[in-house]
């Protein structure tokens, strides 16, 4: 696993969303509300994470009849310092604050 | 229920009508006006629709007794991203769930719409862990166009349209599969199918480019529109024995049963082309020199396609099983026909001066590539949909006799026996 090349902003703000809660599993669609970012954005960045080994995944196992599982979402070790070496790098661009520094990494909102 | 059902079917059958009227209005309304007749070439291609209705309405049934009826209470951004996962590549699958699982917590029809929307865009492009190896194959598909045009187009330059289209639409599909699954070739159809699809898509092209060798005449009846007709059908043969969708490569019977039916038609077009220029055995106005082998062309692939399905699902006693066959049968079948037909096409030009397929006098061999051409696309057009409904006569006469087999009913003396 070795990154290459700098994450998008996209990216980062999902890496950085996931890493503000790094115990708790997450959800896809959380995380485009919370972002504010299309599910077409999240989605393949939910994959890349997961190809690459930063990201953990598992399936709901307490959902309720009638509905299927969610799958849920976490950051590896490897993806926690990832989230750490992009808020660090983050962070003097913009304030102190983790909530601030996510709001300012936020990309652009997708037009359609 | 079973209203939605029937709401749904018709919508399949208007659906296959409109797409015949579509074809209909654009030869007819764009081209030259029928020679029969606007009303009784509107008949015609309304017949020809019918067996494609039924075939539709049949694939349609079974699919909903499957799954569908499960999906009754889908709402329609729920169907498009059920479309859309339905592509995804095998080692993307559990992705397709999970953006299904989180469709149904999205609430409120635009927010449904725009997740749907994003999620089927993730599921038809999804995305490649490198895009080195995408870039790699792109680089070499836009060079093999540039050398297969100037190649051809020096050697045998009645052939470079079809060349770069070709290797324009092989290289396409070449990235296209790359770059939407990391792992490549997951869904083999066999090597027998492989093989044979294959050899028989290298041996169309060798019989044209021999064809326009021998007689350099035969190069003006290869228009661009038929070149690119000929390279896309090939290149969509190349694809099915390559990597087809996984839902055609579940029975092997279906694989067998197709490359047999393909050799029957195969040996059946040298037999009738034989046979109908023979002076002895012809039969008037089915097998003659004056009709060709159109008679044998058009209705061989419907009883043929039909047998084998029918007898695949009844063997399978499975209604894929006989599609199946009957897509293998259309895919090894249409090539064989084009590559014998060729052949054989020689054997009456030098014999009598004819064209093969409807025995018309006088005109230039190069003619026969042409009829030929659509012939390729004309098999499976003619042949699938009673392949199809063999399909489901074999699968349902196999069920009913396994439940007589099962349940014969109570017997006369008050008994229940089974046989």
């Amino acid at each position: 696993m070795t990154r290459s090349r700098r994450p998008s902003a996209q990216t980062t703000a999902v890496v950085l969303a996931l890493a503000q809660t790094p115990t708790t599993w997450r959800y896809g669609y959380e995380l485009c509300q919370q972002l504010d970012l299309k599910a077409g954005s999240v989605y393949p960045i939910l994959m890349r994470l997961t190809d690459r080994g930063l990201l953990a995944t598992s399936w709901e196992t307490d959902a309720p009849a009638g509905r299927p599982p969610r799958h849920l979402y976490q950051l590896t070790g490897p993806g926690r310092a990832l989230a750490a070496e992009l808020a660090a790098t983050a962070k003097p661009a913009t304030t102190t604050s983790p909530a601030a520094g996510l709001v300012g990494l936020r990309p652009r909102r997708e037009g359609a | 229920m079973k209203q939605t059902e029937r709401r749904y079917e018709v919508g399949v059958s208007v659906a296959v009508m409109a797409v015949f009227a579509a074809l209909w209005a654009i030869e007819f309304g764009l081209g030259a006006p029928p020679e029969v007749g606007y009303v009784a070439s509107a008949v015609l291609v309304a017949m020809i629709a019918m067996p494609w209705v039924i075939a539709a309405r049949l694939l349609w049934r079974a699919w909903w007794a499957r799954s569908g009826a499960g999906r009754s209470t889908m709402d329609w951004p729920g169907w498009l991203l059920a479309a859309a996962i339905a592509t995804l590549p095998d080692d993307r699958r559990d992705w397709g769930q999970a953006m299904t699982a989180e469709l149904a917590q999205v609430q409120g029809r635009a927010s449904r719409w725009w997740f749907a929307a994003g999620c089927a865009r993730t599921a038809m492009f999804p995305p490649h862990s490198s895009r080195v190896p995408v870039g790699v194959v792109g680089a070499l598909t836009a060079a093999a166009v540039v050398a297969a045009g100037l190649a051809v187009g020096h050697a045998l330059p009645a052939l470079r349209v079809f060349a770069v289209s070709f290797v324009a639409l092989v290289g396409a599909m070449a990235t296209l599969g790359v770059a939407r699954s990391n792992r490549v070739g997951q869904a083999a159809p066999g090597v027998t199918i492989t093989t044979a699809g294959v050899a028989g898509v290298a041996a169309c092209i060798a019989v044209v480019a021999y064809l326009l060798v021998k007689h350099p005449t035969a190069g003006a009846d290869l228009q661009p529109k038929g070149a690119v007709a000929f390279a896309a059908v090939l290149a969509g043969c190349l694809w099915l024995a390559l990597s087809p969708p996984r839902g055609l490569t579940t029975h092997r019977l279906a694989r067998r049963l197709g490359v047999g039916t393909a050799l029957t038609l195969g040996v059946g077009l040298v037999l009738a082309s034989r046979l109908a220029l023979s002076e002895d055995l012809y039969v008037q106005g089915w097998l003659d020199p004056e009709s060709g082998v159109s008679p044998y062309v058009i209705f061989a692939p419907v009883v043929i396609f039909f047998a084998a399905s029918a007898v695949a699902a009844a063997v399978a006693r499975s209604l894929r099983a006989g599609v199946q066959a009957a897509v293998w049968a259309a895919l090894l079948g249409t090539l064989a026909v084009f590559v014998i037909g060729l052949l054989e096409a020689q054997h009456w030009y030098r014999t009598d001066a004819r064209l093969l397929f409807d025995g018309e006098p006088g005109y230039p061999i190069g003619n026969n590539l042409a009829d030929f051409i659509w012939v390729l696309v004309g098999i499976p057009f003619l042949g699938l949909p009673f392949g199809v409904i063999g399909a489901a006569l074999g699968a349902k006469r196999r069920r009913r006799r396994s439940r007589e087999f099962h349940d014969p009913g109570p017997q006369p003396d008050g008994h229940t026996t089974l046989l």
